[in-house]
């Protein structure tokens, strides 16, 4: 998936463009994270506090999304729009000194940080975050509310 | 109680009377806040008797201190609403004069000046205070303040007065204490059993966790109610609710037209008898209705789920904060009849038109293709050939006065076809081509598609005959679908084809077509996601794409700041392909694009159909009811936006002094959360792309009657769009 690469060669007065595709592993999202790490050297330690403030560390790798890791654990964090960028309910603070790690947010995640409740400066959207080296030790806490609440008790799922 | 070491420590009763005497009415009483108040206040003093003080309800007290002490002219109601447009500036928010809160309020101190500066500060303004903060501490003391009549307003004289009868209700405290139990309210019931805990020598943990967890919170209504619901893993759940509805008014109460038998209250678009607004004139309709009744009020129309409009930002934050898994949205009744009458060639009613489960089979399948950047991005070569293609077009049709003809906005159709077929089609069809033959795919597509619009719009708004005969309408309609069907069928197998013979070595990235069935989706849901796409995405963005070119020629200098932005970040006209990263960089652009979303939406409003009883606005709305939010009424409030009426794309820039800071729910142009607009990162790329060559290329300037909004399903400029595309030298 790396060499992205889209050359439609747009020809023409109604002929079909000509283009060569890929069987290259479609990996579904999620599921790399539910991959255990090959090597130590792919660890990536972080540390969830929960609704309840309850710290959970995590055992992550490089590459993985927070979104997913935290669903592979059974983090309360919900991502209604699957990382799409179009909900606000995998809404994270990050630790200030981490914050600055992480790359800078783009407009359409500020877009929908702004709808968060309880937004703060180091509020980020977790399935905006991919795990590097450079986030060993991590903490993020989750915000108190997200977008719903469920009167009865019910426990946000993934969907 | 009263000695000198308390009195200093009551910042909390400073505050709140600070807060009042900013205000000179106060239009919202809201348990909750009582509730954070007493609250935060009780952990803040730290002692049970002290909380207890603190414990009750302060709002409609204090509307009695604001009466007796205000001396507030009547350009302070406007600067202050000017400075505290974040969270509405009528809302009563003590937070705001906390320092170091979330809400702490960063307004110009000049704005509220209650007592006057200088020599000539009121000079009882030290006793003034004090009097009204020993009066407050006493009451609070001793009773439970309620006030359950007319919303208080000023009387103007020299000194403002209240305009209502001081009716409040001092109920005894202890037995307020079991009032709030019996209805099960926990936090209040919490601090009460916290001063009996004490006697018993339990600690305030549990307490202090809830203030904590509301100091954090921000204003909204709903996400106070959220964080007592979410923090509340008792039997009390359901208790917090309770305390809401049967505080608030029944659903019966709402204002509202009269019902009459057969039309409901529909009447009112009847001329003579009613407002004679036609349908495609229905902003003017919500600006009247809202004169009328307010931020919220119901229709009737029988046969059909009671509708309420809302034009207040928290009640859409509520329901769009509440909904559930499947988010369920009115509408689009003749696709839906059209697939459950070829249920042979579709699963269900779509993504666009269907709702439940079904509609998440799609939807799941669909958003992140749709949605991802990395996707998306990898259109912008030939979404960026065919805007270019779009202003060769123009440099060809254009008359001599370089204006265009009054028919442009079909030229705008097929441009916004040739890019939304690109995706759903996975191929060029060639509308922009200047020889296209009359029988040719892309003609008859241009052709069903007009048909389509017009007559979805005809049949969706009008009486829905064609629910009980075939209308010749509704049969023309069917004609244009099944061209769609056949053709979109055709393409998604080619697709198909296409896929099975790839090499495996290829590295292309998959278009966003394969990756629907890469992640399952059946042939028959992506035909119609194809057909919804070719619905949904060419007069929407070819609209707001108008609208936005309108804008431009308006404000000229808006259009030469935005046209530097573009020739420093991308180049000029010679550049072939943007990259991501200038789009990125292209702040200004999408400021003007929200803020021509902001004035001139694609749609008046978001729909839901409720899922579970609900308060909005302090009435209670049944499940089941259509809630319309009226986000083109709010976002053309000035107490949203100053100046509403101006396009000033700087309130988008952040850091800009003119940064607005609006509630965020005001403005929501393609929705929010699951049901969000799936399109929303195409048709931005598109107007971003278009925009940019337009700007490279020309002056754009217009010349003739303003143009406003003619109400379909989707907004479409009431006038044609002849603006003069002036060649840059």
């Amino acid at each position: 998936m790396a060499a992205a690469r889209f050359t439609p060669c747009c020809v023409q007065n109604n002929k079909f463009y000509v283009r060569r595709f890929t069987l290259s592993p479609a990996v579904r999202s999620g599921e790399y994270e539910w991959q255990d790490p090959k090597s130590d050297d792919e660890v990536v330690n972080i540390t969830f506090i929960d609704k309840e403030g309850k710290l959970r560390p995590v055992r992550g790798k490089v590459g993985d999304n927070v979104l997913y890791l935290a669903h592979r654990y059974g983090i309360e964090l919900e991502g209604a729009c699957e990382a799409s960028l179009a909900c606000s309910t995998c809404h994270v603070y990050v630790q200030e000194k981490y914050y600055d790690k992480l790359s800078e947010a783009k407009e359409e995640e500020e877009d929908m940080l702004d709808m968060a409740p309880g937004l703060k400066p180091n509020s980020r959207l977790g399935c905006q975050i991919i795990l590097s080296h450079e986030l060993e030790g991590m903490v993020l806490k989750l915000p108190t509310i997200t977008r719903n609440f469920y009167v009865d008790g019910h426990v946000p799922q993934p969907h | 109680m009263t000695s000198t070491h308390n009195t200093n420590q009551r910042f909390d009763v400073n505050t709140v009377v600070q807060e009042n005497l900013t205000q000179h009415f106060i239009g919202f009483l809201k348990p909750n806040q009582q509730t954070i108040f007493s609250v935060a206040s009780s952990t803040k003093l730290g002692n049970a008797e002290n909380m207890v003080s603190w414990f009750c309800p302060v709002l409609p007290l204090q509307r009695k201190s604001t009466s007796s002490a205000l001396n507030d002219p009547p350009y302070l109601k406007a600067c202050i609403k000017e400075s505290f447009r974040r969270s509405s500036a009528q809302q009563y928010i003590p937070e705001r004069w906390i320092k170091g809160d979330v809400q702490e309020s960063q307004h110009h101190p000049y704005v509220v000046m209650l007592f006057g500066s200088g020599t000539r500060m009121c000079i009882g303004r030290k006793l003034a205070e004090l009097e009204i903060q020993q009066l407050i501490i006493k009451l609070l003391q001793n009773f439970k303040v309620e006030y359950h009549h007319q919303d208080m307003s000023c009387f103007m004289r020299v000194t403002n007065m209240p305009d209502q009868p001081l009716l409040f209700k001092f109920i005894d405290y202890e037995m307020a204490v079991h009032i709030f139990i019996r209805l099960g309210n926990v936090m209040i019931a919490n601090i009460a059993l916290g001063r009996l805990n004490r006697r018993l020598g339990t600690s305030y943990q549990q307490l202090t966790n809830h203030a904590c967890i509301i100091q954090r919170c921000k204003a909204s209504a709903a996400s106070s109610e959220a964080v007592l619901k979410n923090n509340t893993k008792s039997s009390n759940h359901l208790a917090v609710e309770d305390v809401e509805w049967s505080n608030a008014k029944p659903f019966e109460e709402m204002p509202g037209l009269r019902s009459v038998p057969m039309l409901g209250t529909s009447w009112v678009m009847l001329p003579v008898v009613g407002a004679g607004i036609p349908i495609s004139r229905i902003l003017e309709l919500h600006k009247l209705q809202f004169e009328k009744h307010g931020y919220i009020w119901r229709d009737i129309i029988p046969g059909a789920p009671p509708i309420v409009s809302s034009a207040r930002p928290e009640d859409a934050e509520k329901v769009f904060r509440t909904e559930g898994k499947f988010p369920e949205r009115p509408g689009f009744e003749t696709l839906k009849a059209y697939r459950e009458k070829r249920i042979e060639q579709f699963t269900s009613a779509g993504i666009l038109a269907g709702n439940g489960e079904s509609w998440w089979t799609v939807r799941s399948k669909a958003q992140q293709p749709f949605l991802k950047t990395k996707n998306v991005n990898n259109y912008i070569p030939v979404l960026g050939q065919i805007a270019q293609e779009f202003i060769d077009r123009i440099r060809l049709i254009r008359q001599e006065n370089n204006e265009m003809k009054p028919d442009f906005l079909n030229e705008m159709y097929r441009w916004a076809l040739e890019s939304v077929g690109v995706v759903g089609f996975n191929t060029r069809l060639g509308c922009l081509d200047p020889n296209l033959a009359p029988d040719s795919e892309a003609q008859k597509m241009i052709s069903a598609a007009n048909l389509s619009f017009t007559a979805v719009n005809e049949l969706e708004y009008g009486l829905p005959l064609w629910k009980y005969i075939s209308t010749p309408k509704l049969r023309s309609l069917y004609e244009a679908q099944d061209f769609f069907t056949d053709t979109a069928l055709k393409y998604v197998q080619q697709t198909l084809e296409i896929m099975k013979n790839r090499p495996a070595d290829s590295e292309e990235e998959p278009s966003i077509l394969e990756e629907f069935f890469i992640r399952g989706m059946s042939l028959k849901d992506a035909t119609g996601m194809v057909i919804d796409m070719l619905m949904a995405g060419i007069d929407t963005t070819s609209h707001t794409t108008s609208f936005l070119l309108y804008f431009l020629a308006r404000n000229p200098e808006k259009q030469e700041k935005l046209r530097q932005e573009i020739l420093s970040v991308v180049g000029s006209k010679g550049t072939t392909v943007i990259t991501p990263g200038a789009l990125n960089e292209l702040h200004y652009l999408k400021a003007c694009i929200k803020e021509s979303l902001r004035l001139r939406p694609a749609a008046v409003g978001n729909a839901r159909i409720t899922d579970k009883e609900l308060v909005l606005s302090g009435y209670r709305v049944p499940k089941g009811t259509l809630v319309v939010f009226l986000h083109q009424l709010m976002a053309l409030m000035d107490e949203y936006f100053p100046n509403a009426e101006e396009f000033k794309p700087e309130r988008w820039i952040k850091g800009d002094p003119e940064e607005s800071h609006h509630h965020k729910y005001v403005v929501l142009p393609f929705g929010f959360g699951t049901r969000m607009c799936i399109g929303r990162r195409l048709a931005e790329l598109e107007m971003w792309q278009l925009t940019t060559k337009i700007l490279q290329n020309f002056k754009v300037e217009y010349h003739h009657e303003d143009i406003g909004c003619l109400s379909r399903i989707v907004n479409a400029p009431d006038q044609p769009l002849r603006f003069r595309f002036i060649d840059l030298n």
